[in-house]
């Protein structure tokens, strides 16, 4: 007796169908699955004799092949047990064939025949709804998340019996429905009319944002760094809602989602310690769990005490900076994961911490280029802006001065950010920062006096080549936020001063 | 092993004078490059491995000031000043000796071999008392010190802390009669020691190039004078070409000393986005330079 049952697994974020072949025929009992299956799937063939003869029905005492095609290609992770379960149940004819059609069978099984939840469910009812599924029967504590999907009918079952039961048209279950896209932000606990003084960097910081420019904040201990790194996120435009579910995607494959706010609406702000492996960074391990990189995808990459970092680790970001993308190759499997990130840096000028501050450094010019060179030159150039952060005096933090506040900036950010996507809806990109080569000569072009006084300042500060398309690119959303269509001479002259570490 | 090297015996014709009578004997000098440099008009250059960003600025401005005065310049090679040195001198075209303390194929500290290559392709000499393989070894460095002392016209002592190799050479230097020149430094500094000993002993005092110059005697050094007054006189002129807000950061970073831009704003009263722009005029204008990260000085030609 064949029985075959059409399931979905993914490949990174794309799904693709699985096949889930069961035959049960006379000879020696045993039960195989075959299909270059992970161990957690080899493991599921005793979850789900138990569960099912658990669940009150017949375990074939026969001989049981469970082929997962197409068969060349690995799966993994415990998504499949329902699917084999059924399957197996089905070739026994304990179930209504035609309740199957169109059907997607989702969930681990415990040995008690209940439902797990499992990781990767929004993904998966995504792609199943472009694959042409009507329905999808999935654990109960993932509705929440698998009902952002519309145009699929999702049906939370608790266990085993209870799904065979739903088939069998014995019970009726009422499919979740797909929510009011709830689209409460979370309000942030702080803002940037927290931070006092700092007007240049703050300058600065709303250029980042407003142009998706990477920033590398540079000061003495307690100057304020990593306060106004965590700021950053309150500034910058709220995610589009396809913007966010590409992001609740990811974080839903690699476990993240908690079940209170099944979509992620901010923008996701991640800052791993400097102790974090190349592969905890930018995705891997034998799962091929998404990294850190691509869970911030369209948001903030905070890397504080960025020498500290390994630097293999960090000369891993630089194709990841580049593409937006990661393409991670382990076993024979070839994933990709979006990682569009803003990546936010922050480091002290010197071992001691104090060099160009009011207090006395320790630290010798050696020590000082040894510290700096930690970093890799070519890393350095993919960060447009570099900025050094001042202690900010006792008077500043204790005065009564009115700072603004995120959502003023915010606005302020939004407009500057719509301009570039008006501007560059052929290119297929959205922000200055994503400009190339080619798109620079188009859209940076220089009148001669910008020119003359960029060509002096090269020569002046022996400037390398990757600095002016950085300089070129900040004056660009410099001109934005002025609403300026050309590059002016005070835009260049502006931009100039982002680049502190230059030099140096 | 690379063309250009000669095994200079004593009584060799191009052995240099002034290291015939240097003790412990020299027998045998290995030297690499432009031979001719030997007999040059030169001045020594010692100074601290772990150098002051003060020491570093004095070196580059007393060597700029003597490549101008087509002086060749001696030093060790190490890190800290004697790179900063050499690094400086082949910025501006000058001529330069480096001394090792070990073999031409065992250079030390390996970061600098580069420096080396640089001075041999700008036509410099690189001089040893060993032999090719002669592996690095302690108790040489403070040997070869006698030889940059002794091939020098005068010695300047940039940075050195208590009984290190600078004071060897300095202590060498006055055995051998030559004169002596200490850079200024604070007293109780980690660096200081051997240039405030240097100053109670009756060295004599270094700020610029010229000091140095007009001691061991040379050209005119009125036209060079006359230059410097001239790039003046050009500097007042662009002052005073200067819109207001922009003559106001200048006279507030001459007032103050080094600020950064948040500072200026602070007490200028003029916006963030304005400051920077005037400080990158500023700064293409060469009335400013940048102190270290983002704080702005004005260039010491103002400073009197």
């Amino acid at each position: 007796m064949l029985s075959i049952i059409k399931c979905v697994a993914l490949n990174g974020i794309q799904g693709f169908i699985v096949d889930v072949q069961v035959d049960v025929s006379n000879g020696i009992p045993k039960c195989d699955i075959v299909g270059l299956p992970d161990a957690s799937i080899r493991e599921s063939k005793e979850r789900v004799s138990t569960a099912i003869k658990n669940s009150g029905f017949e375990f074939p005492n026969k001989k049981i092949i469970i082929n997962l095609a197409p068969a060349t290609v690995r799966k993994e992770g415990t998504a499949l047990d329902l699917s084999i379960a059924i399957a197996i149940i089905s070739a026994n004819k304990n179930v209504n064939v035609n309740n199957i059609q169109q059907t997607l069978f989702i969930g681990e099984l415990g040995i008690d025949g209940n439902l797990i939840a499992i990781n990767g469910i929004l993904p998966i009812c995504i792609e199943a709804k472009r694959m042409g599924f009507k329905r999808a029967i999935i654990p109960e504590q993932n509705c929440r998340e698998a009902c952002i999907v519309d145009n699929i009918e999702i049906i939370p079952a608790k266990s085993l019996k209870q799904v065979v039961m739903f088939l069998n048209n014995q019970i009726s279950i009422n499919p979740v429905k797909s929510k009011e896209k709830s689209y409460n932000e979370k309000q942030f606990l702080f803002d940037f009319s927290d931070v006092k003084g700092q007007k240049n960097i703050k300058r600065a910081l709303e250029i980042a944002a407003s142009g998706g420019h990477n920033c590398l904040l540079i000061g003495s201990p307690g100057s304020g760094k990593t306060m106004m790194a965590k700021r950053i996120q309150t500034i910058l435009p709220n995610l589009t809602f396809d913007e966010s579910i590409e992001v609740t995607k990811i974080h839903s494959i690699a476990g993240k989602l908690s079940n209170n706010n099944p979509l992620v609406v901010n923008r996701p702000f991640v800052s791993p310690h400097y102790s974090i492996t190349k592969i905890a960074l930018v995705g891997g391990y034998k799962e091929i769990k998404p990294g850190e990189i691509s869970i911030a995808h369209n948001g903030i990459l905070f890397l504080d005490e960025l020498p500290e970092f390994d630097r293999g680790t960090l000369d891993a970001l630089r194709g990841p900076l580049e593409d937006g993308k990661i393409q991670i190759n382990r076993s024979g499997m070839n994933i990709s994961y979006p990682c569009k990130f803003m990546l936010i840096a922050s480091m002290n000028p010197c071992p001691c911490g104090y060099y160009g501050s009011e207090n006395p450094c320790k630290c010798n010019e050696n020590s000082i280029r040894r510290y700096l060179n930690k970093v890799s030159g070519p890393l350095l150039d993919r960060i447009d802006i570099q900025v050094r952060v001042e202690r900010v005096k006792y008077h500043d933090f204790n005065s009564e001065n009115e700072e603004e506040s995120s959502a003023t900036i915010k606005e302020r950010v939004k407009k500057v950010r719509n301009i570039q996507n008006e501007r560059y809806k052929e290119e297929g990109i959205l922000l200055n920062s994503e400009l190339n080569s080619e798109q620079m000569k188009k859209y940076c072009r220089l009148n001669k006096n910008c020119e003359k006084i960029l060509e002096k300042y090269f020569d002046k500060l022996k400037l390398s080549a990757r600095a002016y398309s950085k300089i070129l690119k900040v004056a660009r959303t410099i001109a934005d936020m002025d609403s300026s269509k050309e590059i002016d001479k005070t835009h260049i002259l502006e931009a100039v001063q982002y680049r502190n570490l230059d030099k140096f | 092993m690379e063309k250009n090297v000669y095994e200079l015996f004593r009584n060799d014709s191009l052995f240099p004078e002034q290291l015939r009578c240097v003790k412990p004997k020299i027998n045998k000098l290995y030297a690499w490059g432009n031979v001719n440099l030997l007999g040059s008009k030169s001045v020594a250059i010692v100074g601290s491995r772990n150098s002051s960003k003060y020491g570093d600025f004095m070196t580059r401005k007393i060597i700029k000031d003597l490549v101008k005065y087509n002086i060749t310049i001696i030093s060790g090679m190490a890190i800290g000043i004697d790179a900063i040195a050499h690094d400086e001198c082949l910025r501006n075209g000058g001529n330069t000796i480096a001394i090792l303390g070990s073999g031409f194929n065992k250079i030390y500290p390996k970061e600098n071999a580069w420096l080396l290559y640089k001075i041999i392709e700008n036509n410099g000499l690189i001089l040893s008392e060993y032999s090719y393989n002669e592996p690095v070894q302690k108790k040489n460095f403070p040997k070869r010190n006698r030889i940059i002392s002794g091939l020098s016209e005068a010695v300047v002592v940039i940075e050195g802390s208590y009984r290190s190799g600078t004071s060897i050479t300095a202590r060498n230097a006055v055995i051998q009669g030559k004169k002596l020149f200490y850079v200024p430094n604070c007293v109780g500094g980690k660096n200081s020691y051997e240039s405030i000993k240097l100053a109670k002993d009756g060295a004599k005092i270094a700020t610029c190039g010229s000091d140095i110059y007009n001691e061991i005697g040379g050209e005119d050094i009125d036209t060079y004078e006359l230059k410097i007054k001239e790039k003046n006189n050009n500097l007042n002129k662009a002052i005073s070409k200067l819109d207001r807000e922009s003559k106001l950061v200048f006279f507030c970073i001459k007032k103050i000393g080094s600020l950064s831009c948040n500072k200026i704003s602070e007490i200028t009263k003029i916006e963030i986005v304005k400051v920077n722009q005037i400080l990158s005029l500023l700064e293409l204008s060469d009335l400013i330079c940048s102190a270290d990260i983002n704080n702005y000085k004005i260039r010491e030609e103002f400073c009197e």
